[in-house]
């Protein structure tokens, strides 16, 4: 293979060829003296090159005897037969003169030293070349999105400029091309811009790169296109290499290396991708909820058991509650079967959190589970349950009524009550105001947090007075959604009744989730087998459009743990934000107090 | 040489690492289910146990003597798959393997996915490396796919933790190849014009594909190599791409020789040029590759033309319409 020598390797040019030369297998070295030049060896100089970076400090020309050795380099190296590659300055174009010293240092000296050899030199000709890593382009480009008047770069009206990279290849490329030597070719990639327009691109870069918050493509603005001044179309298609990186490329990559040098150094905090606090928490095994007791209902629902088991993960204790005594009692047996599994992923989490981030680990197991059977419908039942649970805890720091059940007749409760209202307002509502003990003691500690999940569809089916218990027509997709809406409302209600005992309520409304709950609506599938299959599989396809159980239970969760949801007692909450009072202050207070006086009519409660 | 077991031997990662075993002296025997077994590859070089994830006993026999597993039995849209299934065979598949594997295999290689990760939509928090934390987001079915993923991890964490083996968790972004399906939809959808181009460039952001070839190597030096224990690696390309850009290559793909391509500047607008993964952990094991975008859309070019081709009489109801 050939061997090849490069001029110098102290500067970027120098130092990307060499290594690239190697990446490629060839043996490459740093020019010695003319003597031990070996023979057919090639030479590149990279001495000519006007400085990479026109803002550093004006590179002094060539220094005589530094000229002297080049020349006796080139002659040696074409007297043995080897090829001469020269990168050299720009051809000087009609009007616009040699802009730099360094730039008027090369066309003088150039033809001295192409002369050496025998003109069979090939001429590389660059003026703007643009490394991402070099400090001199970062420090100008600073300059440039500062607006600052001492911008040196650009240094004209226009931009065209060539990565090191492309540079490098054209040289190696240089080297091996045939028909090539005796000629000069621009090296510059096709792409120009105004300086207005780089300038503003480089500002739009670093405010893209600076805020983590960024959820919207962001496009490049078409700038004004430029006509490129030069054209190197005839490397392109000598060398057979193209130019890959583009200016704006370029621009990014370095302003991109400046930002994480800045970071690096402490001078900007590290730039994290957002999370919501309850997956950053379970990622790093942190454990937020340690030392608190949380109570959720409907624990062995899809949404009831996401949450239980991410209240565990988080270091809360959990009570749970349904119905359902076996089921309760399997769930109890396998998250006992699975406490072990997730102290140790916790662990591990905690460990990679170290090692990634510094800082000292966190001690500490996921909760402990118990399970409570109870029919919360029942208004006997929920009045025992309130008291076996202030018992079992003393505080409550969480609860969650994740609690709900559907069926397509009426039903009425053993007190003779319509069970979806029941279930689904008065039984929140109720066990809110039995537990307010075990919450204020929560609350005097340090907060406590009650969330009641709702559909969207109840802020169109208002509860309606004149018909609480659904004796009119039965329709348990809007009966839910009106039991749903008094709930909103009863959570406004509740929160002026907890207001400065440091326990907070919010509502949260959920998107359609993938649970069973309104499969007993489903009509069973009339017609012949095809017909069965189509009627099945459209049905499947809607459920696909919901959510799942443990994304829906992150979005209760996150509401005690994220900032944004700080201030959110009384209201209702909807997507990432708070929507509004759950209340508002605009509504109709006096329907508002009928319906609390219902409630605790209906729940057996005082006023 | 020693024994390795490879699952889902067909699918768009396994085949390509069963193609790469085919290259070593390795006694390779696959886990495959029986409906795959007639599309297998070098059914006569490999030892083929016929099940699936939940049937313990063909676990046992396909792991008997087995020194390193591959595990690329993991699934995801398209075509579309309902949560339940992602589960059950994602995380539950999962860690049955890892049950019957504990205790017997020495490493474990894990053909995860690039969408284990929480979402990372901001280039200030690019590139992606290979210790980003994990959530499962995106629409229910993505969410749903992430949550099997991160389950089906955890479980085989949770096993090296214990040193019952050692892990190698590979999490590639989007596998080119000949199983390329999200691919072929989305080449499809751009040369049909039917695809809504600005919906697809906000869904699917910067794309790095991989060929399944590289992520093969990558899957082999991994399974061998004495630093990659109970480590992760994204496994992606080195060419951010978007929509647009896609679009653009094939245009330059079907119009060799000409110039003027109308779909360049569309494509430069929208692409900062910055790379939104980094295969970090596997370059500095002297991986890097190979296989570029041109390669994989050319590759996907002429299998979308052989399906659609007039010269081949396939049924109708091979033939998508």
């Amino acid at each position: 293979m050939t061997s090849v020598l490069v001029s110098e390797t102290r500067s970027r040019l120098g130092a990307a060829l060499r290594d690239l030369l190697a990446a490629r297998g060839l043996a490459v070295a740093e020019a010695g003296d003319a003597a031990s030049v070996p023979p057919g060896a090639a030479l590149i100089v990279t001495d000519l090159a006007p400085a990479l970076m026109a803002g550093a400090a004006p590179r002094a020309g060539l220094a005589e005897d530094r000229h002297a050795r080049l020349a006796d380099l080139i002659a040696a190296t074409a007297a043995r037969g080897g090829r001469v590659v020269l990168v050299s300055g720009p051809m000087p174009l009609p009007g616009v003169p040699p802009v730099t010293q360094a730039e008027r240092d090369a066309r003088r000296i150039e033809a001295a030293l192409a002369e050496r050899a025998a003109a069979q030199a090939v001429i590389l000709r660059v003026s703007d070349v643009m490394d991402p890593t070099d400090p001199d382009l970062r420090a100008a480009i600073r300059a440039l999105i500062d607006a600052s008047p001492v911008a040196g770069w650009p240094l004209t009206d226009q931009v065209q400029a060539i990565g090191l990279t492309d540079l490098a290849t054209a040289a190696v490329a240089a080297v091996q091309a045939r028909g090539v030597q005796g000629k000069w070719f621009d090296i510059v990639h096709p792409e120009a811009a105004s300086r207005v327009a780089v300038q503003a691109e480089a500002q739009r870069i670093a405010r893209l790169l600076i805020d983590p918050e960024v959820t919207e493509v962001q496009c490049r603005p078409a700038y004004p296109p430029v006509t490129a001044r030069r054209d190197g179309t005839a490397a392109a298609e000598a060398l057979h290499v193209r130019p890959r990186e583009s200016l704006f490329v370029l621009l990014a990559q370095a302003i991109q290396g400046m930002i994480a040098q800045a970071v690096q150094q402490g001078t900007i905090p590290p730039i994290r991708p957002p999370m919501p606090a309850v997956h950053r928490a379970l990622e790093t095994g942190a454990l937020p909820l340690a030392g608190m007791t949380a109570v959720v209902t409907g624990a062995t629902g899809r949404i009831g058991g996401a949450a239980v088991r991410m209240l565990l993960r988080l270091g809360a204790d959990v009570v749970g509650v349904a119905r359902g005594a076996a089921a309760g009692a399997r769930m109890a047996a396998a998250l006992a079967d699975e406490h072990d599994f997730l102290a140790r992923q916790r662990r591990r989490l905690d460990a990679e959190r170290v090692r990634r981030d510094g800082g000292a680990p966190v001690a500490g197991d996921p909760g402990r589970f118990r399970f409570v059977p109870a029919d919360l419908a029942d208004r006997v039942a929920l009045t025992d349950l309130a008291a076996r649970l202030t018992a079992l805890a003393p505080r409550i720091d969480i609860l969650i009524h994740a609690a709900g059940a559907i069926s397509r007749e009426r039903q009425e409760t053993p007190q003779g009550v319509e069970a979806t209202l029941a279930l689904h307002l008065l039984a929140p509502v109720a066990l809110t105001r039995l537990l307010a003990g075990p919450l204020a003691a929560a609350g005097r500690a340090g907060g406590a947090w009650v969330v009641n999940p709702v559909t969207e569809a109840q802020a169109e089916h208002p509860f309606d007075l004149a018909d609480l218990q659904s004796r009119a027509a039965y329709l348990p997709a809007e009966v839910l959604a009106r039991a749903q809406s008094g709930l909103v409302a009863m959570t406004g209600a509740l929160a002026e009744a907890m207001a400065g005992s440091g326990v907070r309520i919010a509502a949260v409304a959920l998107p359609a989730v993938r649970t069973p709950f309104l499969l007993p609506l489903d009509e069973p599938l009339t017609g012949g087998v095809t017909a069965q299959q189509v009627a099945q599989t459209q049905r499947e396809q809607r459920r696909m459009l919901m959510d799942t159980p443990a994304h829906a239970a992150s979005r209760l969760i996150e509401v005690m743990l994220a900032a944004e949801f700080a201030e959110a007692h009384g209201c209702l909450i909807r997507g990432d934000a708070i929507a509004g009072p759950a209340l508002p202050p605009g509504d109709d207070r006096a329907r508002a107090g009928a319906l609390w006086s219902a409630c605790a009519a209906l729940s057996g409660l005082p006023e | 040489m020693a024994k390795v077991l490879v699952t889902g031997p067909t699918g768009a990662s396994g085949q390509y690492i069963l193609e790469r075993l085919m290259t070593t002296d390795h006694d390779v025997r696959v886990l495959a289910l029986p409906d795959s077994i007639h599309r297998m590859n070098f059914r006569d070089r490999i030892e083929i146990v016929p099940g699936h994830l939940h049937d313990r006993q063909s676990l046992d026999e396909a792991l008997a003597g087995v020194e390193i597993v591959f595990h690329a039995a993991l699934i995801g849209p398209p075509p579309a798959l309902t949560p339940e299934r992602m589960i059950e065979v994602n995380a539950q598949g999962t860690a049955a393997l890892v049950a019957a594997a504990a205790g017997r295999v020495r490493r474990f290689v894990l053909v995860s996915s690039n969408n284990v990760f929480s979402p990372h939509r901001s280039p200030a928090v690019w590139p992606l490396r290979d210790e980003a934390l994990r959530m499962a987001h995106g629409n229910p079915q993505q969410t749903a796919l992430g949550e099997s993923l991160i389950a089906a991890e955890d479980a085989v964490f949770d096993a090296a933790d214990r040193g019952l083996f050692e892990h190698c968790t590979l999490r590639p972004t989007v596998i080119a190849g000949r199983a390329g399906g999200f691919i072929d939809n989305l080449v499809t959808g751009i040369l049909r014009g039917t695809a809504n181009l600005d919906l697809q460039r906000r869904m699917w952001d910067v794309m790095q594909w991989i060929h399944g070839s590289d992520l093969a190597r990558a899957a082999l030096l991994v399974a061998g190599h004495p630093d990659t224990a109970n480590r992760c690696f994204t496994v992606a390309g080195d060419q951010p791409v978007t929509i647009y850009d896609i679009q653009a290559m094939l245009w330059d793909l079907m119009n060799i020789g000409r110039s003027g391509n109308p779909h360049a500047e569309i494509a430069s607008l929208n692409n900062l040029g910055l790379p939104k993964f980094d295969s970090a952990g596997l370059k500095a094991l002297g991986w890097v590759p190979q296989r570029t975008m041109r390669d994989c859309l050319a590759e996907c070019l002429g299998r979308l033309e052989f399906h659609s081709s007039a010269s081949l009489r396939l049924p109708p109801h091979m033939v998508d319409s």
